[in-house]
């Protein structure tokens, strides 16, 4: 149901070209997809060690409360048990965790419940037995008496002078603030027509991967090592993070990540799970095995819900002067994340759009909300959405057309690169052809004379607008600025490994987790240009092993792959390269510049024909020793490095965040049912510029995905609590995640502005649709939603929702006395 | 999914399914397991033996008896889709079970396991209410037919008794104009509200049979039972109808969770009968 657009579809190997742009640019086949297809993809739980030994997590059913009292004799003694270890037990033989980017770290905070319980779903005790069944029956048999504490269910809960503390040993529930200011906002405010001011809110929802956390640890006595297989989309720092929770030497920590059901940022949280499982089995010597249920996942690790009051001083064209922001952010108990968040949104918050001045503030707020992680775009969906809905309220305050508004307003091309206010910089793009090709695409200005004759035949459609960017590849070390030392890391790189094996194969690792999105394709097409051999011959390894070399914060996450990640592989590619023709040269008595890869194999200009094959050049360079060039060392691996060279070290007045910003543009046709008020969307355009595109079907794919994503955020998914913070959408059947059904058809084309800081000129793309998304079907159904006047400020749009807002209009009073 | 301990078995015949049952107080009965399955992967159920009845051939059989059709209780959703008697003499049933669930769904669940089930959210129930259908439960001691208003009792409760089994669903033919409307948020989810409705008329236009039922409504499906005797035996015009289907609504007490509030399932309710019920009655579009 999805359209192809205008990528051409070719089988992995091109066998008629010759040239060494055979593969990049083309949209190659996804290579990974025959094996997912045939069942041959592999989940971490399919594997099994000897003696494999199984655990189950005992989970909090109160958001908060006092454990009194834990009684796991009954669970002991059932047959099958081996260990039974209690969140307070866990406590007492590991560190707490502390907090990356909040000024401050409770000290209470455990992977496992310790004293209390913060959220309903935090593990309390955890289980290992001889299957999984016995692990929960166990799980079963263990008796906590809680004692319920008062629940914070929200910011203002939280804030109130007397609230109970998440964190006693903290003095008040703020984690952290922080307050910025770039230009003259006084000055902005005093100049301006008009003042707009509203307040945006956010809800919780989440990316919720097909294959959940998976761990299988095992710690080997005899040698004091940790083995472990995640589900990890970071696990450069989960070896970090283990190392210092548990006390194990990081050398002696091993961690390997096999191919991933989707990352999603959701997987960034498994690191405290293999501390957990970790734990379990040094305590018991046995490997330990454990694999989240879908209702465990759905407990925690969501977006942060929370609000944005926003103040735009406009001239009357509309042409913003400035822009005031208060970001409220209920970060739930997880402080390990907070600020992230408010941080990224903040760096971005311009958006494609010129906004001289810029103040912002933010508010942390730790409640009974369960954790949060960095989910698809972390903060950049509510940026673009409290901004895009701004956008169509001014429209509306000064009386001119939605899109003319945005015209006024973008960054014009002729001043990329860009520097934002707050220092981001924007590398390329044209952001007022990429948003002219959607209004022709979308046929706007035909809809926006269509739309008041529907309404006279009594239906409900309207047009809406989306304008974002998608940044790309985490400057880190960003996280550090609102806390006075440095940061544990920063800048951005990864490191990879290309060898070609004694069999005259290529092999890739990018030391990094596969997660799905199509590395192991587009590795191919890169390295196979820089050889210039067919994909057969290439084989990407897509398991992460942290014995291979990687960064501390390796990991495939903020849409770096295709800058440093591609970066490190072609450092590699190209080192190895030189270096296999550097011995062929000596071992063949040519001169070196006269010889090349070419077509599957190494050629001579002077012989004008081949005269190694790669399994030839194999054998000479791992087994012909005497015959290397002085110096060369033997062997064709290649382990390289490489770094963004244009990540620049942060100062609160001038910082930059992300190194790579893609930009789309999304315009939207729903039509609202005054049967159901169920909005229902009739068109969907999308044009949008990743920079230089390597593979027009990856690309394509990851645009609707994460637009899927986001309209399942905009339309139709929310966590929902009661007053006692329940979650009361841990099913599939409750957590309104939309199907293939309910996606419409998208249309995409693409725009390619290079980027002249990645290797091969690419940006980010697999968070575009969902960050661009929200604003657009929000205008949408707004729009539809005129006649009676209604203003959205919050998500989901449900059908309800929308009832509740129009029931007590005219307009609505006048429908139902037409009947 | 790991559910408490349990015994499974197998029945080759029905009299092998009684003599299982009998054995055990706790015992269930498992058809297409796609209730059954969910509520053991969250020990919300925890028998202790679950008899498995798909092997028995009878409840298989879709067969024409006089002026009636008889389905098994174990023909899925997706050979009631496919079964030519059905859709010759109760197109009104064939065309309910394509909007149950997803393919999946479809292909395993049950026509006996979704009414025994007895969500009042439920798909089949409304449609079969209409169509006055009849269910036949067996046990070892016997043998009784009851009208399916009757064997519905509340949410999830039914009119069956220990060791009984539903065998096989009685539907008189039909092939008067009817209109299903199912609204869910997604496609493959419980109804937020449905109805089901038959209507017969005289060529001069007056209602001489019609039947209204409606789900996610109340603790269980319901015939509108006032709303059709309002309406049988005059010509209605469009006031007479918005005014029985709103007095009709304002007597329901829906379902009032997450997915969607009482007055919304209300609203929505309201909306479809008065559209649906319109169509068959003044026929077109006649909102």
């Amino acid at each position: 149901m999805m359209k192809s657009g205008n990528a051409q579809v070719l089988e992995p190997a091109d066998k008629t070209s010759t040239s060494s742009t055979r593969n990049v640019g083309k949209a190659v086949r996804r290579l990974e997809d025959l094996r997912i297809i045939r069942g041959k993809g592999g989940y971490t739980d399919d594997i099994e060690l000897g003696n494999q030994h199984y655990a189950a997590i005992l989970s909090s059913p109160y958001a908060h409360a006092r454990i009194k009292r834990i009684d796991v004799s009954k669970a002991r003694n059932l047959p099958g048990v081996v260990l039974v270890l209690t969140g307070q037990e866990a406590a007492k033989i590991t560190r707490p965790m502390t907090s990356r980017a909040a000024t401050v770290s409770p000290k209470s905070h455990y992977i496992m419940a310790n004293e209390k319980v913060r959220y309903m779903g935090e593990p309390v005790a955890a289980v290992v037995a001889t299957s999984r069944y016995i692990a929960q029956d166990a799980v079963d048999l263990i008796e906590v008496d809680y004692e319920p504490l008062p629940v914070i269910a929200s910011i203002e809960d939280a804030m109130k002078k007397d609230a109970p503390r998440i964190y006693e040993e903290l003095d008040s529930n703020e984690i952290v603030t922080d307050h910025f200011e770039f230009g003259n906002l006084k000055r902005a405010f005093q100049e301006a027509d008009r003042i707009v001011k509203d307040r945006i809110r956010i809800h919780r929802y989440a990316s919720t991967p097909l294959e959940t956390f998976v761990v299988n640890a095992f710690y080997d006595q005899t040698r004091d090592e940790l083995l472990a297989y995640a589900t990890d989309q970071q696990p450069g720092r989960t070896v970090g993070s283990v190392s210092a929770c548990l006390g194990i030497p990081s050398s002696n920590i091993r961690l390997i990540v096999p191919p991933v059901g989707g990352g999603f940022g959701y997987k960034l949280a498994v690191w405290q799970y293999v501390a957990i499982i970790s734990l379990l089995s040094m305590k018991c010597g046995k490997p330990v095995k454990w694999v989240q249920t879908r209702m465990e996942s759905l407990y925690a690790f969501h977006r942060p819900r929370g609000y944005m009051d926003a103040e735009f001083a406009l001239r009357k064209d509309g042409k913003i002067l400035g822009v005031k922001l208060t970001d409220w952010q209920s970060d739930g108990n997880w402080p390990y994340v907070s600020a992230l968040y408010s941080l990224i949104k903040f760096a971005n918050m311009s958006g494609v759009y010129e906004v001289p001045n810029l103040q912002f503030e933010y508010h942390c707020v730790a409640t009974n909300d369960p954790p949060v992680v960095q989910d698809r775009g972390v903060g950049k969906p509510f940026m673009a959405f409290a901004f895009e809905r701004m956008m169509d309220l001014s429209a509306k305050e000064l009386g001119i057309d939605r899109a003319r508004i945005r015209e006024v307003n973008f960054v014009p091309p002729e001043k990329m690169p860009y520097t934002t206010a707050s220092g981001e910089v924007y590398e390329s793009g044209n952001y007022p052809l990429v948003f002219k090709k959607a209004l022709e695409m979308s046929r706007y200005n035909y809809w926006i004379n269509e739309i008041p004759k529907l309404r006279k035949e009594g239906r409900y459609v309207g047009i809406g607008i989306g304008c974002a960017i998608e940044p790309g590849t985490s400057n880190l070390g960003y996280y550090f600025l609102s806390k006075a030392s440095e940061p544990d890391y920063n800048g951005a790189g990864q490191m990879s490994t290309v060898e070609i094996g004694q069999d005259g194969i290529i092999k890739v690792n990018m030391n990094g987790p596969e997660i799905g999105t199509g590395h192991v394709t587009t590795i191919t097409q890169v390295v196979g240009d820089i050889f210039d051999v067919d994909a057969e011959k290439i084989l990407v390894d897509s398991w992460f092993d942290s014995a291979h070399g990687h960064l501390t914060y390796a990991g495939t996450y903020s849409n770096a792959f295709n800058d440093v990640y591609l970066g490190a592989v072609m450092t590699a590619a190209k080192r190895l390269r030189d270096k296999a023709l550097r011995i062929s040269a000596s071992y063949l008595h040519l001169p070196l510049e006269s010889l090349s890869f070419r077509n599957g194999g190494i050629f001579s200009e002077e012989a004008e024909k081949e005269v190694l094959t790669l399994k030839q050049l194999a054998k000479i360079s791992y087994g012909q020793l005497l015959s290397f060039p002085k110096g060369e060392e033997p062997g064709l691996k290649v382990v390289a490095g490489y770094i963004n060279p244009t990540a620049k070290p942060f100062v609160r007045s001038d910082f930059n965040v992300q190194l790579t910003h893609a930009n789309s543009t999304h315009i939207v046709v729903v039509e609202v049912s005054k049967d159901t008020w169920a909005p229902r969307i009739i068109d969907y355009v999308i044009v949008h510029d990743a920079g230089r595109v390597l593979n027009p079907g990856i690309v394509e794919g990851l645009a609707i995905g994460s637009t899927a994503s986001g309209i399942g955020g905009a339309l139709y998914e929310e966590f929902l609590f009661d007053q006692e913070e329940n979650n009361l959408t841990l099913t599939f059947g409750d957590y309104m995640k939309p199907t293939a059904m309910e996606i419409p058809e998208i249309r995409l084309e693409m725009h390619e502005s290079p980027a002249p800081n990645t290797v091969l000129g690419t940006k980010a793309v697999g968070e575009g649709g969902a960050i661009t998304s929200l604003g657009a079907v929000a205008s949408a159904v707004e729009n539809a939603l005129e006649p009676f006047n209604v203003r959205i400020r919050s998500l989901p749009i449900t059908p309800e929702n929308i009832w509740r807002m129009i029931k007590d209009t005219d307009e609505y009073r006048k429908l139902k006395g037409a009947n | 999914m790991y559910p408490k301990p349990l015994t499974y078995r197998r029945a080759r015949t029905l009299d092998e399914a009684f003599s299982f049952l009998s054995e055990n107080e706790d015992a269930r009965v498992i058809a297409g397991g796609q209730s059954i399955m969910p509520m053991l992967k969250l020990r919300i159920a925890s028998p202790s033996l679950l008899v498995d009845i798909a092997p028995i051939r009878e409840l298989h059989e879709i067969r024409m008896e006089g002026n009636e059709i008889i389905i098994g209780a174990m023909v899925t959703h997706r050979e009631i889709i496919e079964s030519r008697e059905i859709k010759s003499n109760i197109p009104m049933l064939q065309e309910t079970a394509r909007h149950i669930a997803d393919v999946q769904i479809r292909n395993r669940g049950t026509l006996g396991g979704s009414i025994c089930e007895a969500d009042p959210s439920a798909d089949y129930t409304p449609t079969l209410l209409v169509l006055d259908a009849r269910v036949t439960l067996k046990s070892a001691k016997g043998e009784r037919t009851v009208s399916l208003d009757d064997f519905l009792v509340g949410p999830f409760e039914v009119d069956i008794k220990q060791g009984e089994i539903l065998t096989s669903v009685i539907i008189p033919v039909n092939r008067s104009a009817y209109s299903v409307v199912k609204y869910a948020r997604r496609a493959a989810d419980f109804a937020v509200a449905s109805m089901a409705a038959l209507v017969e008329k005289k060529t001069d236009g007056t209602v001489s049979d019609i039947r209204v039922a409606v789900g996610a409504q109340s603790d269980r499906p319901l015939r509108l039972r006032d709303l059709e005797s309002e309406l049988t035996g005059i010509k209605p015009q469009k006031r007479d109808l918005h005014l029985a289907v709103e007095k009709a609504v304002e007597g329901l007490e829906p379902i009032d969770d997450i997915h969607g509030s009482a007055d919304y399932r209300k609203e929505v309710t309201s909306n479809i009968l008065k559209a649906n019920l319109g169509s068959l009655i003044f026929g077109g579009d006649s909102k």
